[in-house]
């Protein structure tokens, strides 16, 4: 099962860092993806950003430690930019990694067209105009075209002829896992697309769940919107799997 | 030629329930189910009733969330009964593929909370009984929207109803009763064994709506 990190460079998604700091003498700070790594002898980081602002950290520290980084970005991506509506409801998410050092160019050059040019939602035309040998495409199995498509009245037609993409399948104990996993397999069944199971890891233990809510209520802060922990209002938050805990203990059993 | 219809099932059987907790966090073991009813429907007939205080050493509820779901201090401390031994008498129920689980917004809250109360008495998360959900609140935003059920998942269909948020549509428990005629009484509309014997009537009264 591979392991997905977020970090908080991805604003408001984890509360995991990239610090380098591997001493034990101060656990009071928050828990960092390098030091975890490290504690549990992981040979490759798989880190998953909303941002690339975390690379070149990453990218210091792995070398550092001799650990093998696999980084990728989480693109919005909308199949539909006829007008604001028929947008939205094609919007999903896709995730590129990339492959080797030129990949990691290709994906900020691909990173920098969505956010100059494109406000941020990227096409399949762009992706794959932007496409080389270097990147992988993923889809990730939460918010994908699969589920917006099965679980709302999205209508997103995705486009994957350029790439032969690989499917995330996650279980984290949440009450659309079953489903959402039988139709991912459905479909790369059918298309005979490459799974893989994986896990998005977001804090460390599931003790930290609250404090993972905490920093999410502050990130989303705004004029007329009161959160709380009693009333967090996030969507989809419904378990406390997201975590390195969860994973490790399903990869020991 | 209908008879598929659950409206015509008359040997179908069902339970109601519903959970008053200490706030509306979905993951976070603080928020505790302080309060538990269901009742059994079976062949047409309310079969068995049970309405318990679970009991928690560290109940921790705001005053707001007091307010909300009338919690009584007094009352819980002298009813409240050992949460595992009422988990257990619900599970019978929620794992036997012989009933339908029905409530008011059931998968976007109960569900949730009812793995908060299974986690609390060390038991793992299962939502193995997901296909056998009948949540009133999306059969009501459904109706209320001229939205019919015409895909062959009924559990994905619900999903897709819980996701919709549109301003101006109506279906809590109290408009439900008004909308389908259905006497209530507004002072016992927050007793959970008065608003699950609603909530039954509602569900009675939208089967007749929807072709489910």
């Amino acid at each position: 099962m591979l392991p997905l990190f977020k970090s908080h460079y991805s604003i408001g998604k984890s509360i995991l860092t990239l610090s380098p700091n591997l001493s034990d003498s101060d656990n009071s700070g928050p828990d960092s993806i390098i030091k975890i790594c490290k504690d549990n002898d992981l040979s490759e980081l798989i880190l998953l950003e909303d941002q690339p602002i975390g690379f070149l950290e990453a990218r210091k520290h792995c070398m550092d430690l001799d650990i093998k980084l696999i980084f990728g970005l989480r693109f919005n991506i909308a199949s539909s930019f006829d007008d604001d509506e028929s947008k939205q409801n094609s919007l999903h998410k896709v995730a590129v990694f990339a492959k080797n050092s030129q990949g990691s160019k290709d994906l900020n050059l691909l990173y920098t067209k969505i956010y100059s040019e494109m406000g941020g939602t990227a096409s399949y035309k762009v992706l794959s105009s932007c496409w080389s040998k270097n990147l992988m495409l993923a889809i990730p199995f939460y918010d994908s075209f699969l589920h917006m498509n099965s679980c709302s009245f999205s209508t997103c037609i995705p486009e994957l002829n350029f790439t032969e993409p690989v499917f995330f399948l996650e279980s984290n104990g949440l009450p659309i896992d079953n489903s959402l996993s039988s139709i991912v397999q459905d479909y790369c069944g059918v298309k005979s697309y490459q799974i893989l199971k994986s896990k998005s890891i977001f804090y460390k233990n599931r003790s930290d769940l609250e404090a993972f809510q905490t920093y999410k209520c502050i990130c989303n802060r705004s004029f007329g919107r009161k959160q709380s922990l009693s009333k967090p209002g996030f969507d989809g938050l419904g378990s406390r799997e997201f975590c390195f805990e969860s994973w490790k203990e399903s990869v020991d059993e | 030629m209908n008879n598929h219809l659950l409206r015509f099932k008359k040997d179908a059987r069902y339970i109601v329930f519903d959970y008053e907790t200490c706030g509306l966090n979905l993951a976070s073991l603080n928020n505790k189910p302080w309060q538990l009813a269901f009742l059994v429907y079976e062949n047409g007939k309310i079969t068995n009733k049970h309405d318990y205080y679970l009991k928690w050493d560290d109940l921790q509820i705001s005053e707001d969330a007091k307010r909300v779901t009338n919690f009584k201090e007094s009352q819980y401390k002298k009813y409240a009964v050992d949460p595992l031994e009422v988990l257990n008498i619900l599970d019978r129920y929620f794992y036997d593929d012989n009933f339908y689980i029905v409530g008011h917004n059931i998968i976007g809250f109960d569900i949730y909370i009812h793995n908060i109360h299974r986690i609390l008495c060390g038991k793992n998360t299962d939502y193995s009984y997901m296909n056998r959900l009948i949540d009133t609140n999306c059969l009501a935003k459904a109706d209320a929207l001229k939205i019919d059920f015409n895909e062959k998942d009924f559990l994905l269909w619900q999903l897709k109803m819980q996701n919709i948020n549109k301003k101006g549509i109506k279906t809590n428990l109290k408009f439900l009763c008004e909308k389908f005629k259905i006497p209530f009484d507004e002072t016992k509309l927050h007793n959970a064994l008065y608003d699950i014997e609603k909530n039954l009537d509602v569900f009675k009264s939208i089967l007749w709506k929807m072709e489910i």
